[in-house]
């Protein structure tokens, strides 16, 4: 092997990303009903980097929620409102979600909300009732909890369209990351064994890969055997 | 994409696309009607502006003074994947080099170069190697004027060698006359 391999950073079209596209598909096709999408799932499997992909090349709004928005549905709408191109929003709370339900009604383009958890629960009403009144697709992404907010508001949960559970990544996507991203063969023996240690966290398999590549390049091969993977698991997950 | 709605520029490119919908050409005649311009110093003006757009890739040229519309109004944006990685970098506040490159589409050079104005411009911050923090936060991607300003500077001289041109056209022409009225005189 005369180059070395470098990680390059590349968004792999994994299993989750494709359901991502297909929910977003649903919600589009059923626009006019005001429709809510589920993203949900623990950390790391890539439900904030594919809405952000998606958000990127799609005209749509991406709001991170922040705790401090938790006691101020005022702020969270005023930020809503802002961008949605409203300049100055108003200052109390009746106005402010009238001034985002125009620009939604205007515009309807879908709402991601991320890290919905932090909110109160109150949150999600306000959710149904500007997606129901505007039309507008409202995507609400969180960790594993966020499910069960939304399961125990009946309103809320007969309104969401599709729940997308974010599943850990998958042993095939493992060896399309490494070879995509990389460059490196790795067989489906290596692909398990990653999969498996690093639970199908994206960020820790990432690691791993690099562990991987570092040591391949110091072998001067392109492909890891299953010995290589094992030191790459041993240095990259477990320190 | 932000365009300065109120320039020059952007009259003529609403207007291309406009005349080129369906990719149907136009020519510059349909172009000085729809902007009705009357002067010969309007036209020149038009044709400059017009070179502009043939460069950022918005129309084509296809025959003598026969324009299409490259792209669609919206891929026809040069600045597509600046929209993009502005998104990218609202979205995440902090981004690496890397997160535009895998987000937004962009060469890591293009990505780099792009932050390294956005730094300059004071829009946002380098927190540590390839690493940057959005320091200005508005909803309208911030128009960096830098290639403008080129092009500004560019056309600025175009006019300013014309004007010299005239002028040592008129100091020959003087200076003829000058010498010519000093041989009267010596008769």
């Amino acid at each position: 092997m005369s180059q070395k391999l470098q990680v390059q950073p590349v968004f792999v079209n994994t299993g989750n990303v494709r359901n991502f596209g297909a929910m977003m598909d649903g919600l589009e096709l059923g626009a006019g009903e005001g429709r809510l999408g589920l993203v949900s799932g623990r950390a790391g499997r890539g439900k904030t980097r594919t809405s952000q992909a998606w958000h990127a090349n799609n005209d749509s709004v991406y709001l991170r929620m922040v705790t401090a928005w938790r006691t101020s549905e005022l702020a969270f709408l005023q930020q809503l409102c802002r961008e949605l191109g409203v300049a100055r929003p108003a200052h109390r709370k009746g106005p402010a979600y009238y001034d985002a339900l125009e620009q939604l009604q205007r515009r309807p383009v879908p709402v991601f909300l991320d890290e919905l958890e932090k909110m109160s629960r109150h949150f999600l009403d306000l959710v149904r009732d500007l997606s129901d009144q505007s039309t507008a697709p409202f995507v609400m992404i969180g960790e594993e909890e966020l499910a069960s907010f939304c399961r125990q508001n009946r309103r809320v949960w007969s309104r969401v369209f599709e729940h997308l559970d974010f599943a850990p990544i998958a042993a095939p996507d493992v060896i399309v990351f490494a070879k995509q991203a990389a460059g490196l063969g790795l067989d489906a023996k290596g692909a398990t064994l990653l999969h498996t240690a690093s639970e199908g966290d994206f960020r820790l398999v990432k690691r791993c890969l690099i562990a991987l590549v570092q040591d391949a390049n110091a072998k001067g091969v392109d492909r890891a055997d299953e010995g290589m993977v094992k030191v790459a698991i041993k240095r990259g997950l477990r320190g | 994409m932000a365009f300065n709605e109120e320039s020059y520029t952007h009259q003529v490119r609403k207007l291309c696309w406009a005349l080129g919908v369906d990719g149907k050409p136009f020519t510059l005649s349909d172009l000085v009607d729809g902007l009705m311009i009357q002067t010969a110093a309007e036209q020149r003006k038009l044709v400059s502006r017009l070179r502009d757009l043939k460069r950022e890739g918005t129309v084509q040229g296809v025959g003598m003074s026969l324009y299409r519309l490259a792209k669609g109004p919206e891929a026809a944006c040069a600045g597509e994947i600046r929209l993009k990685m502005w998104k990218v970098l609202r979205a995440r506040r902090t981004v690496h080099i890397d997160d535009l490159v895998e987000l937004a589409g962009a060469s890591r050079e293009y990505a780099k170069e792009w932050l390294e104005t956005m730094a300059r411009h004071q829009v946002v911050r380098a927190v540590a190697k390839g690493r940057y923090l959005l320091i200005v936060d508005r909803v309208e991607m911030p128009r960096l004027a830098d290639n403008a300003q080129k092009l500004r500077r560019l056309r600025a001289r175009q006019k300013a060698l014309s004007k010299l041109g005239e002028a040592r056209v008129a100091i020959d022409e003087a200076e003829k006359a000058i010498n010519e009225m000093g041989d009267d005189d010596g008769d």
